[in-house]
C-alpha cells in the first residue's frame, strides 16, 4: 500500500484528508517529524486555512521553512496549501510576510467567492492527459487565486462583472516535484480520485 | 460554472429534522440512515438547530454521517461558540462552518480570529429572520432570542470582514404553505453585495422562480 504524509497545519481540514486518502487505499501519516518531511514519501499541505496563519505556523518551527524547500519527494499543496508555495499572498496583512516561495506570484484576491463545481481545461503544451482526463470538474471553495505561470498545468474562470471576460486562474501548478493544488480534490468525487492517484503513483 | 444546489438540513440530536410550526422540530430520520442521494445535491449544510439553543456542543461532531455527505462539500453550523469548536469541525468534517449567534454575543474580534486562522470562504453565517409587523428582526439562539442588531448592521459587519455569501432564512415560511417572504429578499438583495443564499417556503416551484432568476442568489432545498 502506498503511504503519504500529510502536515496537520492550523486551520486545515487534515483530519478530513487523513479519511480520505484512507478511502482511496493510501496510508495516511500525520507528522510534523523533521525526518518524516524530508522523506521521499508523498507529503500533503492540506487545503482550508489562510495564507498568513499557515505560514506563520511553519515559521514557528526553526527548521520547517528549510527541510519542506529541500524535499525531493513530490510536495502537493491544497487550496491554502497550494498558497503558501506561492511568494506573497492578498490574504495576508502585509506584504512582508513570504510564502515558501516555489512559485515566485503574488496570490490575488478575487472580486468574487469562487465556490462549486467547475470543469477545468489542462494546458496540452505542459501535459497531455488520455482523453477522458483533459476536462474534469472540480470542486472550489476559495476568494485568491494564483495567476497563470508558465508552470501552470491546467486553469479555470473566474466570472467577473456582467461586463467583463472571464478571467484565468491556474487551477494546478507544477515546478519539479512541487504541485499546487487550488481546487479540492477530496470533495471533488470521482475525478478528485483519479487526479490524487495519478499524482501519487507517479 | 456549474450549477450549485444545495441542501440544508436541519440536525436535533443525531437525527435529521424538519420544522413544522405547529408541531416545533419532527424527525424525519437518523443522520447515519439519512438519504443524501436522494436530492442529487452539490452541497450539504448540516445545521444543529438545538445546540446553540441549549447551549451544549455541536452534535454532528458525534453522529455517525453517512460516507455520501462526508465526501461532498460539506458545511456545519450550530453551538460554534469558540475557536475551539470552529478548528474540531473544521478539521474533522468540512470545510465550512456556519455560524449565527456567535457574532452576537461573542463580538467581532472573534470573528477576526475566525477569518484570520480559516479564511474568509471557511465562514458561512447563517442569518434567521422575522417579521415583526412592518420590520425585520434577527433572531438568535436556536431563535429563542431576539438580537439586538440590525440585518443592515449584520451584512455590514460580515461585508467588513470580508466574508461573501451567507444564508438568509426566513422563520415565518413553511414549505408548501408560506413561501420565503420576497420583501425579505429584495431588502437581502439590495444591501448584501456577495453570494445570497435564501432558505425556508421554498418548496412551492413558483415561490421559488423569483430566486432563481437572480444571478446571485442560490435555492437552498
Amino acid at each position: 500500500m502506498k503511504s503519504i504524509n500529510i502536515l496537520p497545519t492550523p486551520g486545515s481540514n487534515y483530519k478530513r484528508l487523513f479519511n480520505w486518502f484512507k478511502s482511496l487505499d493510501i496510508e495516511p501519516n500525520l507528522t510534523l517529524e523533521k525526518v518524516d518531511l524530508a522523506s521521499p514519501t508523498p507529503l500533503i499541505l492540506p487545503g482550508v486555512g489562510s495564507f498568513f496563519s499557515q505560514i506563520r505556523w511553519i515559521d514557528s518551527y526553526s527548521y520547517m521553512r528549510e527541510v519542506l524547500l529541500a524535499r525531493s519527494g513530490l510536495t502537493i499543496g491544497i487550496c491554502a496549501g497550494c498558497h503558501v508555495l506561492c511568494k506573497t499572498s492578498d490574504e495576508a496583512p502585509s506584504i512582508d510576510t513570504i510564502g515558501l516561495n516555489v512559485f515566485n506570484c503574488n496570490v490575488s484576491l478575487l472580486t468574487r467567492l469562487h465556490i462549486g463545481f467547475q470543469t477545468i481545461e489542462t494546458n496540452p503544451m505542459l501535459h497531455n492527459p488520455p482523453p477522458e482526463r483533459q476536462k474534469i470538474v472540480a470542486y472550489f471553495c476559495h476568494s485568491f487565486g494564483v495567476p497563470v505561470l508558465t508552470a501552470t498545468v491546467a486553469t479555470y474562470s473566474v466570472p467577473m462583472t456582467s461586463n467583463c471576460s472571464p478571467a484565468l486562474y491556474s487551477a494546478i501548478i507544477r515546478k519539479h516535484n512541487f504541485c499546487g493544488i487550488q481546487f479540492h480534490p477530496e470533495m471533488s468525487g470521482h475525478y478528485g480520485n483519479l487526479i490524487m492517484k495519478d499524482l501519487i503513483n507517479e | 460554472m456549474n450549477p450549485r444546489k444545495i441542501s440544508i438540513l436541519y440536525v436535533k440530536g443525531h437525527s435529521a429534522v424538519r420544522q413544522i410550526k405547529s408541531e416545533g422540530y419532527i424527525e424525519i430520520s437518523p443522520l447515519s440512515h439519512y438519504r443524501f442521494d436522494l436530492h442529487n445535491c452539490t452541497e450539504y449544510v448540516l445545521i444543529d438547530i438545538f445546540s446553540s439553543f441549549a447551549g451544549s456542543t455541536n452534535c454532528i461532531l458525534s453522529a455517525n454521517i453517512p460516507t455520501l455527505a462526508l465526501g461532498a462539500p460539506l458545511t456545519i453550523g450550530g453551538g460554534i461558540r469558540s475557536m475551539f469548536d470552529a478548528e474540531e469541525l473544521l478539521h474533522r468534517f468540512c470545510d465550512r462552518i456556519s455560524i449565527n449567534s456567535l457574532l452576537h454575543l461573542n463580538g467581532i474580534p472573534i470573528l477576526k480570529q475566525l477569518v484570520a486562522d480559516f479564511g474568509t470562504q471557511s465562514l458561512l453565517p447563517m442569518i434567521d429572520v422575522v417579521s415583526v409587523g412592518d420590520s425585520f428582526k434577527l433572531l438568535i439562539q436556536g431563535t429563542k432570542e431576539i438580537a439586538n442588531l440590525s440585518l443592515q448592521q449584520v451584512f455590514s459587519v460580515y461585508s467588513e470582514l470580508g466574508i461573501r455569501e451567507v444564508i438568509v432564512r426566513d422563520v415565518d415560511s413553511q414549505g408548501m404553505q408560506i413561501p420565503f417572504n420576497q420583501d425579505l429578499y429584495k431588502l437581502c438583495d439590495s444591501i448584501w453585495p456577495g453570494n445570497l443564499i435564501t432558505t425556508g417556503g421554498l418548496a412551492p416551484v413558483a415561490s421559488a422562480s423569483p430566486f432563481r432568476t437572480h444571478a446571485r442568489s442560490v435555492k437552498g432545498v
